[in-house]
């Protein structure tokens, strides 16, 4: 039961740090304000519903919000970063993004204070072997699963995805192929943001999404990519599953507190054992 | 045995003592704005001592607040339970600090960590510390912290006293941090800043610089956090949480002005200033800090000082 | 075909290029020769888009190429070869190829491409699934060349390709050059290696600390004394 609840919820940080890695590693920009971004897919959402739009659509409509957003950050704050290269560009991206994770966490916190997305869905629970699962985790699973799998085909399979590839691996060889960097770092971070729109969604559906939580899903998408592999996107999958496992044992026994330190060390730990991730390679 | 003289230096350090200096006199002894000032001395040298760690050799240390509360903490639990007088166990505390510190530059150094990983590791110790003193609840009383008034250190009792003891650490600072980098081994912090891998080439030990940057600058965090500590009246997580040092400390540094004399000062100047008009906004004050954040960092993106020198064409230090 | 008028560039406040001016004509293969720091990756740096003059123009078939970035400059024929190489080392060596045709979007011509470039470079074809990271450094020299032919660009900058090959190695990359330019390609190489480049162009340029020194057919200048003193002395 602990197990499924843990799949489930690592193949939303799965998606949630899948977004957040293809960002840092195309773009250099650590986005410390993703978890924002989930949040205003699922505060879009929610209150799309409160003003009596069903739900499916508000949660399509949210999940547009999120990406809109990003669009307009990504062509208006993030611009001077790329004039930056390296550690440079990635502090002052930090910088900058943090300032506006604040921004956004202000303001919802602020007009918003009490929404909430809690998605209800008509049968409550589905019973296999069993084992009660609810159906909502259900849908929510495949919501994220179908995402993640259409993304990877997405990566491997089109020119486009090969590109964005490539340019993880090597900025200036992918200049030289005629590679448009800005177009591509553009359609990037609006996938990312839409991807976290999406999870902001899923969340609702799963357990609720609040406004408070997005330092703390930023947080998480960043443990997740540490430890999977700052430049390495099976990594990145496979270790948001992975934590999210860890995440449903060690909230159960331990507590939510004492979880959020082990996500930490986890990743403090892979930097110093073995910074090049799980299944990541070092660059 | 620097390129230019001193003098600029040494004005600025005058210009900025007299003004601090006469300040109190500014607000009429007012209670408020001299906790506000005296609170501000110590943040600015909170601010110089990352200054060195992360200006000067790049280690983003990202648990200033935790090796401050290392210092306060060991300090006042060992003056409380011990009975030892606090300038016995202030010394120690510090030590403590330096050596958590020293320890973590180290560790960074040999397995080759780059900057943001180091804010990782660092990071976690801010978490991993602050569960420390909620566990030892024995020691520490936990969120309810440890009242240090009656401790020993009467000279805090005075708001006046209070305010000139932190200024004079601050001039301390100020002028330790001067000769330091006309040494050798602010030489040595140049150069491995421009450029790591050349200055080891060159046959300068980057490990050893880099501690001992760590090691200075977490000594400062020590002091300053201890003696806050004993003025503050009371210690609890609250007081050097990642929201109240890290981050401000992070901020005053960056728009301040990376590895210049003033930055620290002007930062932690400019942030106190915005610090208390955003305060009545109250639940929007974050907002503004956002906003501000961005504009700021958009307008003056190496620092105000850096932005200054350019303006008025001055090396201002 | 390329014509560079007295282009001035800086690496911050450092300058490199102090005025330089190269012609290339279609068909030719020319020489930027000059010892290190003279200043010839600078060069092919500027005319690729990676690098932005602050003075002087830069003409591709007549048009203001300048301050095209790197991309356009790729999709309007002319590719740059870094010595660097900058491949994709978790790539196979068939991926590169393929991503070197990025701007091509025709499917059987990237096919026919890559068949022709596997025939010039056929230790490539053996090790096509292997990945270009674990591969050596002739071996990758010849995937950068290879990938930069992918997409059929009518001119070819070439950065010191023989950097950290061995002479054996160096004799037959030129070798497969001499084929191209026996196919009519037109090419801009810099290289440190005299003799090998100079017996490959057309015309050479002497560059050095930032200007042109000397300049004229590749035969002729094989008898300038100061030529031959450089070469002698180092190649």
């Amino acid at each position: 039961m602990l197990l499924i609840d843990g799949v489930i919820y690592g193949l939303q940080l799965s998606l949630l740090a899948l977004g957040f890695t293809l960002i840092f590693g195309l773009g250099g920009v650590l986005n410390l304000a993703h978890g924002q971004l989930a949040v205003i897919g699922g505060i879009s959402a929610a209150v799309l519903i409160g003003q009596g739009v069903t739900p499916p659509l508000a949660s399509l409509l949210g999940i547009l919000v999120a990406g809109v957003f990003g669009l307009l950050v990504e062509r208006s704050l993030l611009l001077p970063t790329y004039r930056y290269k390296g550690e440079a560009r990635v502090l002052f991206g930090l910088l900058l993004t943090l300032g506006l994770a604040l921004v956004i966490d202000g303001y919802v916190k602020y007009r918003f204070p009490f929404e909430a997305l809690a998605l209800r869905v008509p049968i409550p629970a589905i019973t296999v072997f069993s084992i009660t699962i609810r159906t909502s985790g259900i849908i929510a699973a495949l919501v994220a699963s179908l995402a993640l799998l259409s993304l990877l085909l997405f990566l491997r399979g089109t020119t486009l995805g090969k590109a964005i590839r490539c340019i993880i691996q090597n900025e200036v060889g992918a200049e030289l192929c005629g590679i448009d960097l800005t177009k591509i770092r553009i359609i990037i971070f609006v996938l990312g943001a839409l991807m976290a729109g999406l999870v902001g969604i899923t969340f609702g559906l799963f357990a609720s999404l609040r406004p408070h939580m997005g330092f703390e899903l930023t947080i998480f998408a960043f443990v997740v990519t540490i430890v999977g592999g700052v430049r390495s996107i099976n990594g990145t999958i496979a270790a948001g599953i992975l934590l999210g496992v860890v995440h449903a044992f060690s909230s159960f026994y331990i507590g939510a507190y004492l979880t959020f330190i082990i996500f930490l060390a986890t990743a403090a730990l892979t930097i110093v054992v073995r910074p090049s991730g799980l299944l990541g390679y070092w660059t | 045995m620097i390129r230019g003289t001193s003098w600029p230096n040494y004005i600025a350090l005058l210009i900025v003592g007299t003004v601090l200096a006469l300040f109190p006199f500014s607000i009429w002894g007012s209670a408020y704005y001299l906790r506000l000032a005296t609170i501000m001395l110590a943040y600015m040298s909170y601010v110089m001592a990352f200054n060195i760690i992360f200006g000067h050799t790049g280690q983003l240390f990202l648990c200033t607040g935790a090796l401050a509360a290392s210092s306060a903490y060991l300090s006042v639990v060992m003056t409380r339970e011990l009975g030892v007088p606090p300038w016995v166990t202030i010394p120690l505390g510090v030590l403590c600090a330096g050596v958590i510190g020293a320890l973590f530059s180290y560790v960074s150094v040999r397995r080759g960590l780059g900057v943001i990983f180091v804010g990782m590791v660092t990071l976690v110790f801010t978490f991993v510390f602050y569960n420390l003193i909620l566990g030892l609840r024995g020691l520490t009383h936990g969120e309810d912290g440890l009242v240090t008034r009656s401790l020993g250190l009467g000279i805090f009792e005075n708001r006046w006293s209070s305010y000139y003891i932190f200024l004079v650490i601050l001039l301390l600072s100020l002028l330790f941090y001067h000769f330091l980098m006309r040494s050798r081994i602010g030489l040595a912090f140049r150069a491995l800043r421009d450029d790591e891998l050349t200055a080891e080439l060159a046959g300068i030990d980057v490990t050893r610089y880099k501690v001992l940057a760590a090691f200075i600058g977490s000594v400062l965090l020590g002091i300053v956090g201890s003696l806050y500590g004993y003025y503050n009246g009371f210690i609890n997580p609250d007081v050097f949480s990642f929201v109240r040092v890290d981050v401000v400390v992070l901020v005053m540094l960056l728009f301040g002005g990376m590895a210049t004399l003033l930055g620290p000062i002007l930062g932690g100047a400019v942030f106190t200033a915005v610090h208390e008009v955003v305060r009545p906004l109250g639940a929007l004050s974050l907002l503004v800090y956002g906003v501000l954040l961005v504009v700021l960092f958009l307008t003056f993106r190496e620092g105000l000082v850096m932005a200054l020198r350019k303006v008025a064409k001055l090396h201002i230090p | 075909m390329i014509r560079v008028e007295g282009i001035e560039v800086s690496y911050g406040e450092i300058p490199v290029l102090k005025g330089v001016s190269i012609e290339v004509n279609e068909g030719e293969v020319v020489a930027v020769i000059g010892s290190n720091g003279a200043g010839k990756s600078t060069l092919l740096k500027s005319i690729a888009g990676l690098l932005k003059p602050k003075k002087g123009r830069i003409f591709y078939q007549g048009i203001q190429v300048g301050k095209l970035p790197a991309h356009k400059v790729v999709r309007s024929g002319m590719v740059y070869i870094p010595a660097e190489r900058e491949l994709f080392p978790q790539m196979t060596v068939q991926e590169n190829l393929e991503l070197g045709a990025y701007t091509s979007g025709i499917a059987k011509a990237k096919r026919e491409t890559l068949k022709f470039v596997f025939a010039l470079f056929p230790r490539l074809a053996e090790r096509k699934r292997q990945l270009a990271g674990t591969m050596s450094g002739g071996e990758q020299q010849m995937l950068a060349i290879g990938r930069g032919l992918m997409s059929r660009p009518k001119v070819l900058l070439l950065d010191e390709p023989s950097t950290g090959l061995a002479p054996i190695l160096v004799a037959e990359m030129y070798r497969q050059l001499h084929r191209l330019k026996e196919e009519g390609s037109t090419i801009l190489l810099a290289e440190q290696q005299i003799p090998a480049a100079l017996s490959l162009a057309h015309r050479a340029y002497v560059l050095e600390n930032g200007l042109i020194r000397l300049q004229g057919r590749a035969n002729d200048l094989l008898e300038e004394p100061e030529v031959k003193r450089a070469y002698l002395g180092v190649a």
